[in-house]
């Protein structure tokens, strides 16, 4: 016979046995149990058939199109944490006399993978960059042209900054968020402005609580990152894009490392951009509503001499659709042959 | 007070606000006469979201409920993202107005935008802590909720990027915390309930997008 209180036991017994048989299943990674195939595409370092460059130790994807004796002319991807692809319209500079470069920013796109704590920096990014003009440059007399877009732009931005002599013969920014923290947050909160109670928002957060990973388990955080990204080309948000943007793989670490060192250092990186005497040309969208022309001219100001084109008929990312990229390719083509 | 709970259910009801979770309850105000519990909540809780369920109180030495409860985010597409549970809630220990109680609960979830449709079963497990009296209570909770296994139907846009992206079933997806507390003001049949509190991933170094949840509910007590 079960007394009272033996029972009593005996029911929470039985109820913390159920529960912790669920508790002791979080030792288990995402999708030990799975089909055939991934969610997202493996890096260099998991595909040897991917091009790939070595730059300061780091398997970084990499690809180059154009005579390697040609004017350089480095391409550098959004995010943090995007990738190279939706730039590859700016291979049609390799058919006007340029060696076109694309690489993935480490922690993103095809390249190596880092846990989150390696990104404690932006200098490791920046020196990068240098490695790959590096790695590219044949010989000395050979003019090196930056091209950025958005996070890349603002990369293009510090890595003057922090090279002031760097051998740069030109430079196109495509939207740069802003080269001081509170030029670059106040965009960021007008590009993300969507409805409280509006569907992009819910597609963006909502999935949480069924997808989750540990540090190193890059692949679900990864693709986690990708579907939030993805909310950003809906219609209802303020950047104005035509349609979805391609991309090979976002980079969570990345992202997630600098998204939180941002605010925590709230940097400045215009101290040396006055000392860049070449015309920069800086590209803004007509139908990015949290840029506008307004935003150009402030954040292009750190430069002394600046060339603003609007691209008319596109959004943040002009030189990925078509409207944008037709308006924008010639204007920046006779750029870059002006100083060629 | 009846004159305000209208306002306040039409609000609910409407979902102008957002969020839902598990039924909270004053035991200590529950009659055994009082089969049938039906609750409204809105609030947050991985999204902005509103819900409804159902209780039902068999007649047991113990007190239990078997319920069943549905919330959706806001949004302009009703019913591509939703959650469905269903369990069985019930006081484990009691010691003067002390009271423990305990839940476990099936959860089936779908989340669907432009890349993905996921189907997901889990699990939530908590226990709830409380003082409470007849007319309000308060107690601390913890919850585990657990992705067991998520159905990944990628679009035609997912494949376009990666034409080897994998469809099927994955195990496991996910697993997090929800802790916090919860209080509540009684009358004799009804419940106004309120309770927030902090969500961590399994591992405890990571957090959801809104690290957060807060629900405001309303529950009515049928019978007795």
């Amino acid at each position: 016979m079960i007394l009272p209180m033996q029972k009593q036991h005996l029911f929470i017994g039985l109820f913390l046995l159920a529960a912790s048989s669920l508790l002791f299943s979080c030792d288990k990674s995402f999708g030990d149990t799975r089909p055939d195939g991934r969610l997202v595409p493996p890096t260099v370092t998991e595909d040897s058939s991917l091009p790939s460059i070595t730059v300061n130790g780091v398997q970084l994807h990499a690809e180059a199109y154009g005579h390697p004796d040609s004017a350089l002319l480095i391409v550098i991807h959004g995010g943090p944490g995007s990738d190279y692809r939706y730039l590859l319209n700016c291979k049609a500079f390799a058919d006007h006399g340029f060696r076109v470069v694309f690489y993935d920013q480490r922690g993103a796109g095809l390249s190596e993978r880092f846990p989150q704590s390696h990104f404690s920096s932006v200098e490791i990014l920046s020196d990068e960059l240098h490695g790959v003009i590096a790695h590219y440059r044949t010989h000395t007399d050979q003019k090196v042209f930056l091209l950025g877009h958005s996070w890349g732009a603002m990369l293009a931005a510090i890595y003057l900054n922090d090279r002031p002599n760097a051998p740069i013969d030109g430079l196109i920014l495509g939207e740069p968020g802003g080269f001081k923290w509170d030029d670059f947050s106040g965009y960021i909160n007008r590009s993300q402005d969507f409805k409280l109670f509006s569907e992009s928002l819910n597609d963006a957060i909502y999935a949480d609580q069924m997808l989750s990973g540990k540090d190193d388990e890059h692949e679900i955080l990864d693709y986690k990152l990708d579907l939030l990204t993805s909310v950003g080309d809906s219609k209802d948000s303020p950047v104005g894009n035509e349609d979805f943007l391609p991309k090979w793989r976002s980079g969570a670490a990345t992202f997630m490392a600098y998204s939180e060192l941002g605010p925590r250092i709230k940097p400045d990186w215009t101290q040396n951009l006055h000392l860049y005497n070449t015309k920069v040309l800086f590209l803004y969208s007509e139908n990015n509503k949290a840029y506008g022309r307004a935003h150009a001219e402030h954040v292009s100001s750190a430069f002394p001499k600046v060339e603003l084109f609007e691209t008319k008929d596109a959004g943040h990312d002009m030189l990925s659709f078509p409207r944008g990229w037709n308006n924008s390719f010639p204007v920046m083509l006779n750029y870059l042959n002006s100083l060629k | 007070m009846q004159k305000h709970l209208l306002p306040l259910l039409a609000l609910l009801l409407a979902g102008t606000t957002a969020s839902l979770n598990a039924q909270v309850l004053n035991w200590q105000n529950l009659s055994r006469e009082q089969r049938h519990i039906i609750h409204v909540n809105a609030g947050m809780e991985y999204a902005l979201i509103y819900g409804a369920g159902y209780n039902f109180h068999p007649a047991t030495r113990r007190p239990l409920l078997l319920g069943l409860d549905i919330s959706l985010p806001v949004g302009n597409r009703a019913f591509d993202d939703l959650k469905v549970r269903t369990g069985i809630q019930l006081e484990l220990y009691k010691m003067n107005k002390l009271r423990l109680s305990g839940q476990i609960k099936g959860i089936y979830r779908r989340y669907e935008n432009a890349i993905v449709q996921l189907d997901n079963f889990g699990s939530e497990t908590g226990l709830t802590l409380g003082y409470y009296r007849r007319r309000w209570f308060v107690a601390a909770d913890g919850n585990f909720d657990k992705a067991i296994v998520t159905h990944f139907k990628h679009s035609a846009t997912a494949r376009e990027d990666y034409p080897d992206i994998a469809n099927g079933w994955f195990v496991p997806t996910a697993g997090n915390f929800l802790y916090g507390l919860q209080a509540g003001f009684s009358l004799k049949h009804t419940d106004i309930t309120l309770k927030a509190g902090k969500i961590v991933s399994q591992d405890f170094r990571h957090a959801p997008m809104i690290p957060y949840y807060a629900q405001l509910g309303c529950s009515w007590k049928i019978g007795g």
